[in-house]
């Protein structure tokens, strides 16, 4: 049978014939060659290398070197530098301003806030009313408003003993500046006249929700615009508001 | 993972007969942390009444489906946060028209304050972290006021940690700005 020349395997075996060589092809090597071939290889990879480090302070070749342990605490040391970094941030301002919060809350507000949070839960689970309940801050802008009434209705010409009075305040009685004859309802009734709101009758009077920062605004002197200076009133609400407390001023009405 | 206390008041809280005392328990308990949480945002204590108030509510209407997943502190400034979050933007919306008016208002509204107690220094602090966006005053007022850990405010913002301590560092850096520092 003629062989395939297209068979590699026919042809290698037809060269060693030939050529009667061996795997080795003639080449020889010491005896015990290969027995410790693999452990020689490694000493002298890791014997050299140590050798760097440690004589020259060279590593893999390179001409840097770094200490022992080096790259064994590379990792921890890196957080560590992260959560320092962490703990650093806003230091610098905390030494200048601090971090003591300096919002405070009326007296009792937590007593009280409870009481209404509870109040509002149990009406909502119908166990009962919700309770409406004044708070201190809500009694000072009363009282405050009160204060604001008052100079109000003396701008109004109602404690005053001028006998002329403005025309555009034709319709308003004028009553004589006695504090025990006049009733709030007679208050309301002519302040109603005139531009004061039904937020600030509701402040004045107790009855509706008027906020903090309403209150504040409607009793400041400039939301009052009357005949009497902005500081004639501010001195009078001063005065009011250091002299008589809320039952004092609505004993007064 | 659930105090052994709030374990045992949650678990009065679903009996009807103890439901009333155990909620005013967890009132006593949180409302103070709460509050605080709260007024930091929202500046004026009128507004921080108000809206505690709807925070515990809101916590009383959900405790019942609360998981015991998070601890119960947690969960209510989740919503306290939500709350906070919703009402100034509900401010915005009806009040005013841009932000630099929102945060000069609030910044009025800490100089006209009775009930804020601090010096100088103080106020200009208040008045930097009303210049920050909403989202990062709330981080910087965990961490900078209270100190909390990030993966606790992770847990009530929703927002991830390296997210979290990028913001914090971002807001300090625009405070210390005010400040002149950093």
């Amino acid at each position: 049978m003629k062989p395939n020349p297209e068979n590699i395997n026919e042809r290698e075996e037809r060269l060693r014939k030939l050529t009667g060589s061996s795997p080795d092809a003639g080449f020889g090597v010491p005896d015990g060659y290969f027995e410790n071939f693999e452990t020689r290889v490694l000493s002298q990879i890791l014997g050299e290398e140590d050798k760097e480090v440690k004589i020259e302070g060279l590593n893999n070749g390179t001409p840097f070197g770094v200490p022992d342990g080096y790259f064994e605490s590379l990792s921890e040391r890196i957080v560590a530098g992260i959560q320092k970094q962490e703990e650093n941030v806003g230091v610098e301002l905390m030494e200048l301003a601090g971090n003591e919060l300096a919002f405070g809350v009326p007296p009792n507000y937590f007593e009280q806030s409870q009481a209404e949070i509870m109040a509002k839960v149990n009406a909502l689970s119908g166990k009962a009313e919700p309770q409406r309940i004044i708070r201190p801050i809500q009694r000072y802008y009363r009282a405050a408003a009160m204060a604001a009434m008052v100079v109000f209705a003396f701008s109004l010409g109602f404690y005053t003993n001028a006998p002329e009075k403005p025309s555009n305040y034709a319709n308003i009685p004028v009553v004589k500046p006695d504090f025990n004859k006049l009733s709030t309802e007679e208050l309301e009734a002519a302040l109603k006249q005139e531009d004061v709101s039904d937020e600030m009758l509701a402040l004045f009077s107790g009855q509706g929700e008027v906020s903090e920062a309403k209150a504040k605004q409607m009793i400041h002197p400039k939301h009052l615009e009357t005949k009497a200076s902005l500081a004639q009133k501010e001195d009078l609400e001063r005065y009011i508001l250091e002299h008589l407390d809320e039952t004092q001023l609505i004993e007064e009405f | 993972m659930l105090e052994p206390e709030d374990e045992i008041l949650l678990k009065e809280f679903k009996v009807e007969s103890t439901r009333s005392r155990a909620f005013e328990q967890i009132l006593k308990k949180y409302q103070r942390r709460v509050y605080w949480h709260i007024r930091k945002m929202v500046i004026d204590h009128d507004d921080a009444d108000d809206v505690t108030q709807n925070t515990f509510i809101k916590v009383w209407g959900g405790l019942d489906n609360f998981r015991e997943d998070s601890k119960l502190f947690t969960w209510m400034y989740r919503i306290a946060t939500n709350e906070a979050l919703t009402f100034i933007n509900k401010k915005k919306a009806n009040l005013y028209t841009d932000w630099d008016t929102v945060e000069y208002s609030l910044a009025e509204t800490i100089t006209h304050d009775p009930y804020f107690n601090g010096d100088n220094i103080q106020m200009k602090l208040q008045q930097a972290i009303l210049t920050l966006p909403d989202k990062q005053r709330l981080v910087f007022n965990m961490k900078y006021f209270e100190n909390m850990k990030y993966e606790q405010m992770s847990e009530i913002t929703g927002t991830s940690v390296g997210a979290l301590k990028a913001s914090y560092h971002h807001a300090v850096k625009k405070v210390e700005k005010f400040f002149g520092i950093g």
